[in-house]
């Protein structure tokens, strides 16, 4: 983080913090039960034996990358394991590219032509709300659509709901009227800025009389498939009771429809940028909506030399500021707040 | 003599009932053949308009057809996908190892493991493309084996009556 006495936005983070709170507990949940439940079965047989004899029961997952003519991958939170042979325990697995395909025909429920638009954009969401990213060989169109003609990469990441992670720090930005203050959420990607936000949704839905919040009518504007993980329009992450989901929705147009069409008391959407999203938001919190919104960023700084996100600060729209990094691990919180408007 | 009028009318009876199920046989053939581009073009629909997933669409276009073809579809679409981790055309190839699908005419079951190797793997475009074109060629086939298809039935009817007359003359 910046010098504070140079700008005035950021903060030292544990001198002038007011909260107890300095982690969220984002501890790495062992992915194993759900990769060995909904992810391995849609892997071809041959090599969902080879990574089974590659790996003990229980290894945390939190990625499997298989690319053809290349060893499977499996990530884990601190390192990843190479199925390449090496070693007594450790299989040779290259996958063909008949296995691509055939992998891809079953993630995609043998419907590629229902999901061309999530091809196109570089990944598909599975059940259980894993995100399969997409890669090879590339073709753009005259009118720029990208159209992937030839997969040979498969990156299968495991979703982790972390759900209390939001807890303590719901305490801090709960607002007087029984819902949570309208919060941005800064932080650098693996951070947790999206398990915190889909957590404050949970919390915002369901309520937390304890912090003096009351259940709340949330709309969660997910361009992206990442806060909901919506496989068929429903949710894989609880994100509470009294939540509806625009899925993969452009977030100002989303933002806008949600506002006309359904009446929110609190809107979520994930990384803000541009003119039209910052009025979005801007328009959705002028409409008395509260708006929980993540921001890519290392520190409140970065977010004023972005034109958009300062206009928002500066305009006083955001009451107040989550800054995460992964300076002690993901989920270390460098601040919680007021946002400051200087 | 009544021992000679149960025999002629057991040899008549016989042979109609062969005439007729041969005749039978042919017509379900066709009317197989109608099934198919009934749930083609239902499958045609649920892809463009609806853009349903294909193990959805197939058991709603079978649904749609019935018969042994959509049996089949509805078969296909509920094993395969997703939730059956498996393609459409393994649930096809082991339908066909398994029961040697007999009831489906050769050319309705040849034209189906040639759709199913493409369905799901195409864009929306090329999908509704496929499907049509095999509607077209279901339709042609139709056309050029309806006729003969009627005119064998009738004659195997006939066939068979007079089989059954000519050996109960000759047998009496």
């Amino acid at each position: 983080m910046g010098s504070p006495a140079r700008t005035g936005i950021v903060l030292a983070p544990r001198e002038v913090d007011r909260t107890s709170v300095d982690f969220l507990p984002l501890r790495e949940d062992p992915g194993w039960g759900a990769f060995e439940r909904e992810v391995l079965p849609l892997v071809p047989d041959r090599l969902r034996r080879g990574i089974l004899a590659g790996l003990p029961r229980g290894t945390p997952v939190t990625e499997l990358r298989i690319r053809a003519g290349l060893p499977v991958c499996v990530v884990l939170p601190r390192r990843d394991v190479l199925l390449d042979g090496s070693g007594t325990r450790i299989p040779n697995l290259v996958p063909t590219r008949e296995e691509i395909t055939r992998t891809l025909s079953l993630i995609s429920d043998c419907s590629y032509y229902a999901l061309e638009s999530e091809f196109a954009s570089g990944y598909i969401t599975i059940p259980g709300g894993h995100r399969v990213g997409l890669t090879g060989q590339a073709a753009v169109w005259e009118n720029g659509m990208v159209r992937l003609r030839e997969v040979s990469g498969l990156c299968f990441r495991i979703a982790r709901e972390v759900r209390g992670a939001g807890t303590a720090l719901a305490r801090e930005l709960a607002g007087p009227d029984g819902r949570l203050s309208s919060t941005l959420i800064v932080s650098p990607p693996g951070a947790g800025k999206t398990t915190l936000l889909r957590d404050l949704c949970r919390i915002s839905s369901g309520g937390m009389p304890e912090a003096g919040i009351r259940p709340s009518q949330v709309a969660i504007v997910d361009e992206r498939s990442e806060i909901a993980a919506c496989y068929g329009g429903v949710p894989q992450h609880d994100v509470g009771p009294r939540a509806d989901v625009l899925d993969r929705c452009p977030k100002a147009r989303g933002i806008m429809m949600v506002m006309r069409s359904i009446g929110p008391e609190v809107v979520a959407t994930d990384e803000i940028g541009g003119e039209e999203d910052a009025k979005a938001v801007a328009a959705a919190i002028s409409g008395g909506a509260v708006v929980l919104a993540t921001c890519h960023g290392s520190n409140l700084e970065q977010l004023r030399m972005r034109p958009y996100s300062r206009w928002l600060i500066t305009e006083g729209y955001f009451d107040k500021a989550v800054v995460l990094s992964r300076r002690r691990g993901p989920g270390t919180v460098e601040y919680v707040g007021d946002m400051p408007r200087a | 003599m009544f021992l000679k009028a149960a025999g002629a009318l057991f040899v008549l009876g016989t042979t109609i009932a062969a005439g007729t199920g041969v005749a039978r046989a042919l017509e379900e053939e066709v009317r197989e053949l109608r099934r198919l581009e009934i749930a083609l073009s239902a499958l045609s629909s649920e892809v463009s308009y609806m853009l349903r997933p294909l193990p959805m669409a197939m058991i709603a276009a079978g649904k749609r057809a019935g018969g042994t073809v959509g049996e089949l579809l509805c078969l296909m679409g509920d094993r395969s996908g997703i939730s059956g981790r498996r393609t459409p055309e393994d649930v096809f190839l082991s339908v066909l190892e398994e029961t040697g699908l007999e009831a489906l005419p050769r050319f309705a079951r040849d034209l189906l493991g040639e759709l199913v190797k493409t369905l799901g793997t195409s864009g929306h475009k090329e999908q509704i493309r496929l499907i049509d074109m095999s509607i077209d060629r279901v339709r042609s086939f139709l056309r050029s084996v309806e006729g003969e298809y009627e005119k064998k039935a009738r004659m195997y009817r006939h066939l068979g009556v007079l089989t059954g007359l000519a050996a109960v003359i000759v047998l009496i």
